[in-house]
């Protein structure tokens, strides 16, 4: 599989398309706090939300508030690149020529999932630095608390991590869907609906009641919230969002887990017994 | 491309001696109800040239698939080197070089960078041989270049160079002058017979009958996925061969009888005032000695073969161009 991997990665660091997406969200991260940082100029220093703002924009609060701007964006970006990386070599024909040079389909597959997973750590590190780069400078200019707080580096790095595998699930959704249709617009389509949707279909589904009580649990964002909100932990605010009745967090990575092996597992077997025709597919 | 790694083995190989290096027992793939290829047994061997000829949607497209991996076989089995193919496609990612259909590589990698990234996949090769195979194929020049902005030419010669990139024992080559040149398609029939010298298998599938004619020493045409005729090129095109006879126009009748009296004679006709007789062509002095002692004089009696082109046409003359089976199997699958 390293040949394969190193390929893979020998391609996409020719591509534009990594590059943008990265620059993306590093204007984005960096817009949004420059926003916040100009909110927080505008208003009455004695106000609790100005209060609250000042709180969310210290550095030890990037591993909240930051890292939750970086999950909004960098899941886009994940999702884009993960179709990306699939559907394209179906799209272009290219599937036809570098499979008689991959060992096995496997091999074939598992690089490209590893390269996507390569590319959610290097998501979540870069808007992790770009965070911090903002938030500095914030702190900086308003005189804020400096310092990362009580086991600060230990719970920042905790939370990348976090984030890194909240992102997995749409990474591995976004690779079974192209996979399965080989189509880079299915695999964004499906990846983004999913991201976006799902906390309005929460809601519709809230009003009807107890019924589908159990429902939100075994659904995707609810877990991800418990990781991002598992962010925070130790700070006074809470830019995630309250914890509600979120699921503990062990249950949280146990489901998020799950989804992510079964996508994983679907893209591996709809790949290994498709027939690659004309034209790619 | 001369490393000299390869024993010239041409000779071998016309004479069936050179040993097989893919072979095809039974190979049947299904789309469904449609069937692409039924029951194929093909035998390619080190140093020569081995035409594939079919129709459109004959099932040639799918045979290579099959070969490659891209296509699973609903039955039959491919060897290569005497093995089982399946359980060597390690070894067959740098031993199998091909080009299949349209050459695809990456839009936005330049030509050299498409051959790196190939290459990688497989292992790796020296950075002199993409070179070497850049000069081979006439693209140095614009190895730079992303390959979004080459003629359909130059990515034909980028998809040959990338079927040799590993030098690869078996050489699989699909329409392999489909865009170039006249002077580019010369290159490639000069470049092909050279890759069965080295030793190189290659398996060479095409249109063009007149350049399988002058390259391959072995040929097999398939129809519906079938294989209905293979051999050598000799073999098939001497399959019709006939002597034509010259005559006063007067005699033609009188000669015809005579001729049709001998044993060896099959069919006899006149064709534009000359006869013609399907008989070997070492018979043309029987013949011209029957005709002599019956007060006849032929001016000339001239040996003829029919083209690759008509044995092929002849074999498969009742397909129908609707009858495009590769493109209902891209719809199918």
């Amino acid at each position: 599989m390293l040949p394969l991997l190193h390929s893979e990665l020998f391609r996409l660091a020719r591509r534009w398309m990594p590059r943008v997406l990265l620059a993306i969200l590093f204007a984005i991260v960096g817009v949004l706090y420059l926003l916040f940082w100009t909110v927080m100029q505008t208003g009455s220093e004695t106000s609790s939300d100005i209060q609250d703002l000042r709180e969310n924009l210290r550095l030890a609060a990037v591993r909240d508030t930051g890292l939750s701007l970086v999950f909004q964006v960098g899941a886009v970006d994940v999702i884009i690149l993960t179709s990306s990386l699939i559907g394209a070599e179906f799209g272009w024909g290219t599937i036809r020529t570098l499979l008689p040079r991959a060992r096995s389909r496997e091999a074939l597959l598992a690089a490209k999932t590893v390269t996507a997973l390569l590319f959610v750590v290097v998501t979540v590190v870069t808007g992790t630095v770009v965070a911090f780069g903002a938030s500095a400078f914030v702190t900086a200019v308003e005189d804020l608390p400096r310092g990362l707080g009580p086991d600060g580096v230990v719970r920042t790095l905790a939370a990348i991590g976090r984030t890194i595998y909240a992102m997995v699930p749409y990474a591995a959704l976004a690779l079974m869907i192209t996979t399965w249709t080989r189509s880079v617009a299915a695999g964004i389509g499906v990846g983004l609906s999913v991201l976006f949707l799902e906390g309005l279909i929460l809601s519709i589904l809230g009003a009807a009641g107890d019924v589908f009580d159990r429902v939100p649990g075994a659904l995707i964002s609810r877990n991800v919230q418990t990781l991002l909100n598992a962010n925070g932990a130790g700070l006074d605010q809470r830019f995630s969002g309250g914890d509600g009745d979120l699921p503990p967090q062990w249950r949280a990575a146990l489901v998020l887990g799950l989804y992510s092996a079964v996508f994983v597992a679907i893209a591996f077997q709809r790949f290994r017994s498709r027939d690659i025709t004309a034209g790619g597919g | 491309m001369t490393d000299g790694r390869h024993p010239p083995m041409a000779q071998q190989a016309q004479g069936g001696t050179a040993p097989i290096l893919l072979r095809t027992i039974g190979l049947t793939k299904r789309f469904g109800a449609i069937v692409a290829v039924d029951g194929l047994d093909l035998e390619v061997r080190s140093g020569e040239v081995f035409g594939f000829l079919g129709p459109n949607g004959s099932g040639k497209s799918t045979t290579v698939g099959m070969i490659l991996g891209l296509i699973r076989p609903t039955a039959g089995r491919i060897e290569f080197r005497g093995r089982d193919l399946a359980a060597q496609r390690t070894a067959a990612t740098r031993a199998i070089g091909a080009i299949i259909e349209t050459p695809a590589f990456y839009p936005f990698l330049s030509g050299r960078d498409n051959l790196r990234a190939l290459s990688i996949a497989a292992g790796g090769v020296p950075e002199r041989r993409i070179d070497e195979l850049l000069e081979l194929v006439g693209l140095r020049e614009r190895a730079g270049s992303q390959y979004k902005t080459y003629s359909l030419g130059m990515k034909q010669r980028l998809g040959i160079a990338s079927t040799l990139l590993t030098d690869p024992e078996l050489v699989i080559l699909d329409e392999p002058t489909n865009g170039l040149d006249p002077a580019g398609q010369r290159e490639i029939r000069e470049l092909i017979p050279m890759l069965a010298r080295q030793g190189h298998g290659v398996l060479l599938a095409s249109h063009l009958l007149n350049e399988v004619q002058q390259v391959c020493h072995r040929v097999a045409i398939i129809r519906r996925g079938r294989l209905i005729q293979t051999g050598t090129v000799a073999e098939l095109v001497q399959r019709d061969a006939y002597l034509e006879l010259f005559l006063p126009a007067g005699d033609l009748e009188r000669a015809a009888a005579v001729v049709q009296m001998l044993p060896f004679v099959g069919q006899v006709t006149v064709v534009d005032g000359r006869l013609r007789i399907v008989a070997p062509r070492e018979q043309g002095a029987t013949i011209n000695r029957a005709l002599a002692e019956a007060g006849l004089y032929a001016s000339a009696i001239v040996p003829r073969e029919s083209s690759l082109e008509d044995v092929f046409l002849e074999l498969t003359e009742d397909d129908q161009p609707g009858e495009r089976r590769d493109a209902d199997v891209a719809t199918a699958a």
